[in-house]
């Protein structure tokens, strides 16, 4: 009797989204839910309870008003649009749009109706949830066997903003994918969906390097307020410290800041770089340096903020100024999972699909 | 001693002891009053002075008060020195015009003074300012010479020498500042440019406004030696960034920001016009005002009133071209199809297509309450009608 496990109760799984909340979170995400009356919220003092005993009180409410699972999946998605930094997201581009001025009307309602036609069409047990948030429309799916409902536990997430090319998706099983590229691309009017060397956890990070957007707030207000900081600090130090090297350290920061910029940058958590080139060692007596097949590995860095830690290499004297093209190509290209390859074979920073 | 008493009796009697005092006193006394406007006292005193000293001081007296009081104009006189001793309050009273007498005469003399100065700072300016005009006609008309000639020509000693180097680098600061004086109106416009490092890199700030107000500010960096390229931007992601650069950015870079502007301030103004109907109107609609990112397809629903009854019609505003700020497409939809109704949706619909979205709602709550005011005007007319006959 495997298929009784995945069928799931309403309230079992309310009561299951609910215990990923913090006593923070309750009046927040239940306000924006919607579903309970403000005077029954007004009941509800979220001080007073455990967090065990809320969740229960709360969902005895919901099961008195009737909730279905449709409107759980919504608050799910809620949840996940507060905290997006939960789920491992990738990045995906469509390719070949028709109808180039059309492509900026767009019509949410029309969207939904035509992605949920034909998502149904290609897999008929699915359960569909869309929610628009900022820019940003969320879609909630959540997958199903032919004789079992929908997995609400394993669903996946797709965030799609309107108006540019790019998906992000997280929690999908390549098989899926399929499906969901599908419909995502008849219902957006491109071709084909390609998935770009771009991964993270932070959803709004990989927004801004593939659009190539910054937040000019940061930058060109940052750049005076660093400035008097610095001097500030200096002034405050006692004059009998000499710090040697003066002219190579500034020098050493001006360059990292032209490649980098002064504001902040984007938030990822790791760069992986696959070498499939000819070991060269000069210095060791050439040994392993006459095979002629590729040494393969895979350089992995990885950081909370990798593009911030990268920046502040020089000014360390860990890293080598000009700071090399591998790691400034990052938020150039847009890009975290290079694959370099010998210069016979193609360029040294050609990415493979 | 005797002035007090003279002034005591004065006080007790009638005015007037000596019989020519008499018959100048009351003109003095009534001169005085008129003039200065002081209380009975000062008159009493006067009189008793007069009386006391004898007629030539009082005549002396009177005399030299009004010439005095000629000269003093404005010069109000204390009455508190007056309220002292009769004699010393006189004393008093001499000098405190004494006085107002040196300081308007000191003032005087200054006024006159600055306007000489005036008139030789006047002749000054004149006579330089003809210099400068012949100066000039040389330059143009003599525009082969060098400006350092023409300067080295009319070289005075007070001039001191002019280095080519100075008057160059004269020059080109004027030309600076011309130069920053048209970055400031065009920012005042809406875009501005400020230089980064490296220093082919230049930041545009364009700010967006709508009808005097100003509204969001989006900013691009751009690489401007060739190939020119876009760093970073803040531009949101339904403006065709891509398409534009494509076509514009290499060749002519007016353009292309002047096409992003058209389209951002289009953008801004559609999204203040929806929040204004939002903020202000909102209790004519039903429901929400659906729109999208770029606010250029926005549905909505608003009743209206047809006959007695009110329907709910279904408004779909389409604006294709992204630069624009009144809608390209208006379709009014409704469940009821009467013939009126049609007529009225028409109405609507040349509203919608002619006038910014906010001023729509204003115009029909204006009629609306024009409607209101004339039906009351009619019923109170028609109460009124009744009670005549």
């Amino acid at each position: 009797m495997i298929w009784m496990c995945l069928e799931m109760d309403a309230t079992e799984y309310l009561i299951k989204v609910l215990s990923r909340f913090r006593i923070s979170d309750f009046p927040k995400l239940l306000k924006s839910w919607d579903f309970l009356s403000a005077s029954q919220l007004q009941e509800i003092n979220f001080k007073e309870y455990t967090r065990k005993d809320l969740i229960l009180e709360i969902a005895a409410l919901c099961e008195g008003n009737g909730v279905t699972l449709n409107q759980i999946a919504e608050l799910d998605t809620i949840y996940y649009c507060t905290y997006p930094q939960k789920k491992r997201w990738s990045s995906y581009q469509m390719f070949g749009s028709k109808g180039g001025e059309k492509a900026t009307l767009f019509d949410f309602g029309h969207f939904k109706k035509t992605f949920e036609r034909n998502l149904k069409m290609l897999i008929r047990k699915v359960m569909v949830n869309f929610l628009e948030h900022g820019e940003a429309v969320w879609i909630r799916i959540a997958w199903g066997k032919h004789h079992s409902p929908p997995n609400q536990q394993r669903a996946a997430y797709a965030v799609y903003y309107p108006h540019t090319p790019y998906v992000f998706m997280a929690n999908i099983v390549a098989q899926y994918r399929v499906y969901l590229s599908q419909a995502l691309v008849v219902a957006t009017e491109h071709n084909m969906l390609k998935e770009l060397d771009l991964r993270g956890r932070c959803l709004d990070s990989l927004r801004d390097i593939t659009l190539k957007r910054f937040n000019p707030a940061l930058s060109m207000h940052h750049r005076k307020a660093l400035q008097q900081i610095n001097t500030n600090q200096e002034s405050v130090q006692d004059q009998r410290i000499i710090i040697e090297n003066l002219r190579e350290k500034e020098d050493a920061k001006r360059l990292t800041f032209a490649t980098f910029g002064e504001g902040s940058l984007p938030k990822l958590e790791e760069v992986h770089y696959r070498l499939q080139t000819v070991f060269k060692d000069e210095h060791n007596m050439g040994l392993l340096s006459d095979r002629r097949k590729p040494f393969r590995c895979v350089a992995k860095f990885s950081s909370p903020n990798i593009l911030e830690s990268l920046r502040a290499l020089p000014a360390l004297g860990i890293a080598d100024v000009p700071i090399s093209t591998m790691f400034s190509s990052i938020p150039e290209k847009g890009k975290n999972y290079f694959k370099i390859m010998d210069k016979r074979t193609g360029g040294p920073n050609t990415s493979g699909p | 001693m005797a002035a007090m008493l003279a002034w005591q009796a004065c006080a007790t009697r009638a005015p007037s002891v000596h019989p020519g005092a008499e018959r100048r006193s009351p003109l003095t006394t009534t001169y005085c009053s008129r003039r200065l406007g002081a209380g009975p006292s000062a008159s009493a005193i006067r009189e008793s002075a007069g009386s006391a000293r004898g007629r030539g001081t009082v005549s002396f007296k009177s005399a030299r008060e009004r010439s005095a009081r000629r000269r003093v104009g404005s010069c109000r006189l204390p009455n508190t020195a007056m309220a002292a001793t009769a004699g010393a309050g006189v004393l008093e009273h001499l000098k405190t015009l004494e006085k107002c007498a040196k300081k308007l005469a000191s003032e005087q003399l200054e006024a006159q003074h600055r306007a000489q100065v005036l008139e030789q700072e006047k002749t000054l300016l004149e006579r330089l300012r003809s210099k400068r005009d012949a100066l000039r006609t040389r330059v143009t008309a003599q525009s082969a010479g060098s400006l350092l000639d023409i300067l080295t020509e009319t070289r005075t000693v007070s001039v001191p020498l002019l280095d080519k180097v100075d008057v160059s680098s004269m020059l080109l600061k004027g030309r600076v500042k011309t130069l920053q004086d048209i970055l400031d109106a065009y920012s005042l416009a809406g875009v501005s440019v400020k230089v980064r490092e490296p220093s082919s890199t230049f930041s545009f700030c364009i700010s967006t406004a709508y009808e005097g107000i100003y509204l969001d500010s989006y900013y691009l960096d751009i690489h401007t030696k060739h190939p020119r390229k876009i760093i970073q931007h803040n531009i949101p992601a339904f403006i065709p960034l891509e398409q534009t650069a494509r076509m514009y950015l290499q060749n002519d870079l007016g353009q292309f920001v002047d096409v992003l502007r058209d389209a951002l301030n289009a953008y801004a103004s559609r999204r203040y016009q929806v929040e204004q109907l939002q903020v202000h109107h909102h209790t004519s609609l039903t429901g929400q005002v659906q729109k999208n990112a770029a606010y250029n397809l926005l549905k909505f629903q608003c009743p209206i009133q047809c006959g007695d009854m009110h329907h709910d019609v279904q408004v779909k505003l389409v604006y294709e071209d992204l630069a624009c700020y009144l809608p390209t497409e208006v379709t009014l939809t409704c469940t009821e199809d009467s013939e009126s109704m049609r007529t009225k949706l028409e109405s609507y619909q040349q509203l919608f297509q002619n006038m910014e979205l906010h001023r729509v709602f204003n115009s029909l709550k204006m009629q609306q309450e024009a409607v209101v005011s004339s039906s009351c005007l009619s019923a109170v007319h028609r109460s009124a009608s009744p009670s005549r006959q």
